[in-house]
C-alpha cells in the first residue's frame, strides 16, 4: 500500500499547490520574517547615505521575474525617497526601462518626487557591458544621449548633474539583475575599478553564486529572492507584495517537503518488500 | 580566405583589445573609449541583423506553410505592430504601455510561474534516498527549502540559522572553486583564440 505514494499523480500535487498559495494570499497567517544579515547590511549601506546621493539602479531584469523582483525595486524606490536620494535607471535588459517607469510611478507620486529631478530613467540601451564602461567615460555616450522617452539627458537638472558613472557623481549602486548581464558586469566594469559600493537584488537561483563576493565584501549585502524582498520591506517600513507572499512561499515549501516524505515513504517501503 | 580572413580579424582585434587595455602605450592613446564606441554601434546592428534573420526565418515558414506557419504570420504581425506603434508613440505611449503591463507582462510570468509547478512535480520524484550522496542532498533540500522560508524558524527556532550555515559554508567554498575554475577556463579560451588555435566561434568544428 506504502509503495503508492512513490507514484502520486502530479496534477494532485499542482491542485494541493495552487490550494495552499491562494488559501495562504487570501488568508494570511502572519509568519514573522527574521531580517537576515545580508538584506540588514545593504539596507544600513544604502540608509547611510547623506540625503541628495545618487542612487544607481541597474534594472537588468524582465517581467518574468515580476514576482521576485518588482517588490525589491518598489522597497528601494520606498527606501530611496524617504532618505530624499536621487534615484538615476539603467537597463542592460531589453524591458528594464519600462518595468522601472511602470513601478516608480505611484512611489514617485507618494512621496511627491519628480521626474528628472528626483529620478530619471535612462532606460534600456543596447550594449550590455559596454554600455556601462561607456557610461564611465560618458554617460551621454553609452546613453545615446536621451533618456527612455527619448528626451535628451542634458534637459532635466539630474541628467546634467551625473556626467559619469564614477564615484565622484554616484554614490552606490544597486543591480536588480535576474541573469546574465547583471552583477558581475557592474562589478568588473564599474564598482571595482570606479569604487563605487554595490548591493546586487538577485533571485533566488542566483543567491549562491553571489555569495562569494558578498563575503569578500565586494557586496555591500545582497537582497535575494522574495524572501530578501519581503526583509527590506520591512526594514524600510513599507510592507507590500513580498510581505504578503511569505505565507505562500512557506505553505508551498512545506508542502513540497511533505511530498517528498511521502514518496521516500513508498520507495523504502517498495525496497523493503523487494 | 574564407576561414584564415575571420581567424586574422579576431586575432588583431583580440590584440588591440589587449595592447589597449593591459599597456601603458595603449591606455595613453586612448583606443578603449573608441572601441566601446564602435561596439555600442556595432551591437545596436546586431539588433538589426536579428530582426532581419526573424523575417527571413518565419516568412520562409509562411510561404511553405511548414507546420504551424499561421503562428509565423502572428510573430511578424505583434513584431512590426509592435514595433511601429512604440516608434509612434515611445514604449511608454498609452497603447504600448497598455499591450506591455495587460498582455507581455502577464503572459511572461505566467510562463515563469509554471516553473513552481515543475520544481515540486520534479522534486517529489527525483529526492529519493537511494544511495548516502542522495541522502545528504535530500537533507540539505529540506533543510535549505523550510529555512529559508519563515516557516523553518516558526517550527523549530534556529532552523533558519542550520540553512545560512549551508548557504554560507558549504555551498559558498563550493561555488568559490566553481567561479575561479570557470575564470580559469575563459581565460585559456580566450588565449586559445588569440592564437588562431580555438575556432568554434568561426563555425567551424571547433579546436584545431
Amino acid at each position: 500500500m506504502f509503495e503508492r505514494l512513490q507514484t502520486i499523480d502530479r496534477r494532485i500535487i499542482y491542485l494541493l499547490l495552487i490550494l495552499v498559495i491562494a488559501l495562504a494570499l487570501l488568508k494570511p497567517i502572519g509568519l514573522p520574517v527574521k531580517v537576515g544579515d545580508n538584506t540588514k547590511a545593504m539596507f544600513n549601506a544604502i540608509d547611510a547615505l547623506p540625503p541628495g546621493s545618487v542612487l544607481w539602479i541597474g534594472m537588468d531584469l524582465g517581467v518574468s521575474t515580476k514576482a521576485e523582483q518588482y517588490p525589491m525595486v518598489t522597497a528601494l524606490l520606498n527606501h530611496a525617497f524617504q532618505k530624499n536620494l536621487k534615484v538615476v535607471a539603467f537597463a542592460m535588459w531589453t524591458q528594464g526601462g519600462q518595468i522601472f517607469q511602470q513601478l516608480v510611478t505611484p512611489v514617485a507620486k507618494k512621496y511627491n518626487k519628480q521626474e528628472g529631478v528626483d529620478y530619471l530613467n535612462i532606460g534600456y540601451k543596447p550594449g550590455n557591458e559596454m554600455a556601462l564602461r561607456a557610461m564611465v567615460s560618458d554617460i551621454n555616450t553609452g546613453a545615446a544621449g536621451v533618456d527612455q522617452n527619448g528626451k535628451p539627458l542634458s534637459s532635466s537638472p539630474l541628467g546634467q548633474q551625473v556626467k559619469k558613472l564614477t564615484a565622484e557623481y554616484v554614490n552606490f549602486i544597486v543591480d536588480v539583475a535576474a541573469g546574465d548581464p547583471g552583477t558581475t558586469a557592474y562589478l568588473q566594469y564599474v564598482s571595482t575599478p570606479e569604487k563605487i559600493p554595490m548591493a546586487p537584488a538577485v533571485v533566488n537561483v542566483s543567491v549562491p553564486s553571489e555569495m562569494p563576493y558578498v563575503q569578500s565584501g565586494q557586496y555591500k549585502g545582497m537582497m535575494g529572492g522574495l524572501r530578501g524582498a519581503a526583509e527590506y520591506e520591512i526594514l524600510a517600513k513599507a510592507p507590500g507584495a513580498a510581505a504578503a507572499g511569505m505565507d505562500s512561499q512557506s505553505l508551498g515549501a512545506a508542502l513540497i517537503v511533505l511530498f517528498i516524505i511521502f514518496g521516500n515513504i513508498g520507495y523504502l517501503a517498495s525496497r523493503s518488500k523487494k | 580566405m574564407r576561414k584564415e580572413l575571420p581567424m586574422i580579424v579576431t586575432v588583431v582585434s583580440g590584440l588591440v583589445v589587449v595592447f589597449s587595455r593591459y599597456f601603458h602605450y595603449g591606455m595613453q592613446l586612448g583606443l578603449m573609449d573608441t572601441l566601446d564606441k564602435w561596439y555600442l554601434v556595432s551591437s545596436s546592428f546586431a539588433i538589426l541583423l536579428g530582426i532581419v534573420n526573424m523575417v527571413k526565418i518565419h516568412w520562409g515558414y509562411i510561404r511553405r506553410r511548414k507546420e504551424g506557419w499561421w503562428n509565423s504570420i502572428v510573430l511578424l504581425l505583434c513584431l512590426f505592430g509592435y514595433g511601429a506603434l512604440t516608434i509612434q508613440q515611445t514604449v511608454d505611449g498609452p497603447q504600448a504601455a497598455w499591450i506591455f503591463n495587460n498582455v507581455i507582462t502577464p503572459g511572461d510570468s505566467t510562463m515563469f510561474a509554471l516553473i513552481a509547478f515543475f520544481i515540486s512535480s520534479a522534486a517529489y520524484r527525483a529526492f529519493r534516498v537511494r544511495t548516502k550522496e542522495a541522502t545528504v542532498l535530500l537533507l540539505a533540500a529540506v533543510i535549505v527549502l523550510l529555512g529559508k522560508a519563515p516557516i523553518g524558524d516558526a517550527m523549530i527556532n534556529g532552523w533558519g540559522n542550520v540553512a545560512d550555515w549551508i548557504m554560507n559554508v558549504p555551498n559558498t567554498g563550493g561555488f568559490r572553486a566553481i567561479i575561479i575554475g570557470a575564470a580559469i577556463g575563459a581565460f585559456a579560451t580566450g588565449f586559445r583564440i588569440l592564437l588562431g588555435l580555438e575556432r568554434a566561434h568561426l563555425g567551424g568544428t571547433g579546436a584545431k
